[in-house]
């Protein structure tokens, strides 16, 4: 793996610096500096990115979307009477 | 013929026909029951949990359906083994590992009914899953503790969990509140555990319920967070299977947690080794075969 140059070398940041190692059709596979590697798909990825470019990876915890399973879950459970099943 | 012969036959049999294999007497079979007339398979899904089992009367089950990407190798065991929709999927839990496949099974093979427990748990895999069912019109039903469900022929799945009321605060509520299953045929019964942890085994043990089964699908790929002693002892199974992908990047299965089955007298079978595994009772007798050549710990088990 080649580190970048000094010049463009991130500042120190909480954020874990990630490599891009490899991109493949549409998935990229990331590697972290702890040596876990993990694949995500390119179109979440900022545009420009390419093999060798570096990346810093946030996160933020967000609310959930509106909960469509749970209505179709119930929905389709309503004739459910709790009794034993026969298949 | 006597029984020991028997086995020693049917493992030649197996052993030439490139398989790995092994029988048990568990007892004397049953009335009424057709040899080997149940059967589960263990499908090799990867990091994953997918079980079809199939009853005498031919009704299907499937136990979870594996990840997303391995639904290729879960459908296409499912084109091959069965002539029609599966009569039941039952998802023990909501991680993705264990139903990310299911969506492209009921699209492909259709089901006729879906069994979940309540724990929420909503993410995008579940939505799809969800979506599926309902443009099929798929009936839903609420695994409960002692729910049972007749599968034909003798053979019966008792839901022993997911506990009531349900584990909060461990380290994976939705792996501690899994539907545990135990299926029974004749004299022989087989414990699905899901991926309970030890929270799970812990609250099993204190409820009662009958955890004796002969074979264990041992929880969550064999992770050293399930399957502690005191549950192994319980449980007493002969036959252990791991559901777990070769290489993957959590260690599943973890050495200690072989150590504990090893030590529980258990002959282990893994997926991720093995490939797929297949086990066939005739409610008295378990017979073990799996589709790569088995390594030595099943040759030694069975030795006379």
């Amino acid at each position: 793996m080649n580190r970048p140059p000094e010049k463009d070398a991130a500042p120190a940041a909480p954020s874990p610096l990630l490599f891009v190692d490899a991109i493949d059709g549409q998935m990229a596979r990331l590697l972290l500096s702890g040596g876990a590697s993990f694949s995500v798909p390119v179109r979440l990825l900022p545009a420009g990115v390419k093999e060798g470019s570096w990346l810093h990876a946030s996160f933020v915890v967000a609310p959930p979307p509106p909960d469509g399973a749970a209505e179709i879950r119930a929905r389709l459970g309503r004739g459910d009477d709790g009794a034993d099943i026969k298949l | 013929m006597s029984a020991l012969r028997c086995i020693r036959t049917f493992l030649t049999v197996c052993l030439l026909a490139g398989l790995s294999a092994v029988a048990r007497p568990v007892a004397a079979a049953p009335p009424g029951l057709r040899p080997l007339a149940l059967r589960i398979d263990f499908i090799d899904v990867g990091q994953g949990d997918a079980a079809l089992v199939t009853s005498p009367t031919g009704k299907t089950v499937l136990i979870d359906g594996g990840p997303a990407n391995h639904a290729g190798a879960l459908t296409a065991f499912l084109a091959t083994h069965l002539r029609g929709p599966v009569d039941l999927i039952l998802l023990s839990h909501r991680h993705e590992d264990h139903l990310g496949g299911l969506p492209a099974a009921v699209r492909q093979v259709g089901a006729r009914m879906f069994l979940d427990a309540p724990v929420a748990h909503a993410g995008p895999d579940y939505d799809r899953l969800m979506r599926e069912l309902d443009a099929r019109g798929i009936p839903a039903r609420q695994a409960t503790r002692g729910r049972r469900i007749d599968l034909g022929g003798g053979a019966v799945i008792t839901l022993l969990g997911p506990p009531e009321p349900p584990i909060t605060g461990s380290r994976s509520d939705v792996n501690a509140n899994s539907v545990v299953a135990r299926l029974t045929y004749g004299a022989v019964s087989i414990l699905f555990a899901g991926d309970a942890e030890s929270p799970t085994e812990k609250w099993l043990l204190a409820s009662g319920q009958d955890l004796r089964a002969d074979v264990l699908k041992v929880a969550h790929h064999g992770s050293r967070y399930a399957s502690g002693m005191r549950f192994l002892h319980v449980v007493r199974p002969s036959v252990a299977v791991i559901s777990a992908g070769a290489g993957n990047e959590y260690g599943h299965p973890a050495r200690i947690t072989l150590d504990r089955l090893a030590r529980s007298g258990a002959a282990v079978y893994r997926t991720d080794l093995d490939g797929d595994v297949t086990v066939e009772t005739d409610g008295a007798s378990v017979r073990v075969r799996t589709a790569r050549p088995h390594g030595p710990t099943a040759e030694a088990w069975a030795a006379p």
